[in-house]
């Protein structure tokens, strides 16, 4: 299986049986889009929920919002269909329970996606999100099936 | 200063020697409390794109133990002290009892010991800064995850791409008798901050 590295703040598309992987999301949401007609799948790891968030607004897979929507955009313009498009989100995390207190950015970062996807008429299949553990995820195109490793727990296929 | 690519030499040297100084003290620390000497290599500054420093460090699935602190102060950001696992284990065995551990299911007792370790490592590293600066400093409380060092890293690097796609790091690495046992102290300190240090020793 060929694997292609979704690296941080970046968005990228796989077919013909290629997959995609992100490692150790922490705070981090690996948003994955598939399309079961034509068997593309799509990937971004986004780090902050929104544009406002930050100074240096460039890449738009910086952020859950911009990103997301962009995502959506580029898996069409591979031939997907909005109508068979599902969502499978992983990771989100709270890694430091107290620095972050009051800046819970995992947390953010999901509700960003989650309602992206809602106002885009995508519908979420699965998602492993949350928690306080790093996930590296690997998505298929094959079949659309995102499997979940981490360092505490079994391996999850969503 | 526009970014921390504009620095001069002799910036980047007087960054080098607070490393150099901060990490020492630390070291020194956890030298005393582990009654075992320990070696620090030369501090190396990096300066990389927020999508490199993954890469640069090449711990993405790495067990690794962090504890995180934030500086307030006239001294502003953030300090990563990051243990692999043999460190990880070698310190709890000096300072607890030598026994097997896993490190993702550690009881109160031994993460208690190891947030200790890095709030008086991270301590005396910013105390030394503070001494040689001259700036009023204040610090959080350690907070502390055992995780995939990828994960781990996200967290400060989220905070940072808030005001800026630039990363200065002062990365200290030590090693304890001769082992592989790789610690890194980060010292990550905000734009402005630094440009505020800088003013002062150049004076």
């Amino acid at each position: 299986m060929e694997k292609i590295v979704v690296g941080i703040a970046e968005g990228k598309t796989a077919r013909n049986g290629q997959a995609l992987v992100s490692y150790a999301l922490g705070s981090c949401v690996g948003v994955c889009l598939y399309d079961t007609k034509t068997k593309v799948a799509a990937m971004a790891h986004v780090i902050l929920p929104d544009k406002s968030r930050a100074v240096n607004q460039e890449n738009v897979y910086k952020f859950a919002v911009e990103g997301t929507r962009e995502l959506i955009s580029e898996i069409c313009s591979q031939g997907a269909s909005r109508r068979t498009l599902t969502a499978k989100i992983a990771g989100g995390a709270r890694m430091f329970r107290g620095v972050e207190k009051g800046w819970d950015i995992g947390y953010w970062n999901i509700q960003s996606v989650k309602k992206t996807l809602q106002e885009e008429g995508v519908r979420i299949a699965g998602e492993d999100t949350g928690g306080s553990y790093g996930r590296t995820i690997t998505f298929r195109s094959e079949d659309g099936v995102l499997e979940i490793s981490t360092v505490r727990h079994e391996m999850i296929y969503l | 200063m526009e970014n921390y690519l504009a620095l001069d030499d002799i910036a980047k040297d007087i960054l080098k020697e607070l490393g150099n100084i901060g990490t020492g003290n630390a070291v020194a620390s956890l030298s005393m409390m582990m009654e075992h000497p320990l070696e620090v290599g030369v501090p190396t500054l990096r300066f990389v794109k927020y999508q490199d420093i993954f890469d640069e460090l090449d711990i993405q699935e790495e067990l690794q133990a962090g504890i995180l602190i934030q500086v307030f102060g006239e001294l502003k950001g953030m300090f990563l002290f990051l243990m692999d696992e043999a460190f990880t284990r070698a310190v709890m065995d000096a300072m607890l009892e030598e026994k097997e551990r896993d490190l993702t299911a550690l009881d109160e007792m031994e993460l208690s010991v190891l947030s200790e370790l890095g709030n008086i490592m991270c301590g005396s590293y910013i105390r030394a800064l503070s001494q040689v600066t001259g700036m009023e400093t204040d610090v959080s409380v350690p907070d502390m995850c055992i995780d995939m060092g990828g994960a781990i890293l996200g967290v400060p690097l989220a905070r940072h791409l808030q005001v800026s796609d630039d990363v200065l790091l002062i990365e200290n690495v030590f090693r304890m008798g001769g082992h592989a046992y790789v610690g890194r102290i980060l010292f990550w300190p905000e734009m402005t901050a630094m440009t505020a240090i800088l003013d002062k020793l150049r004076e």
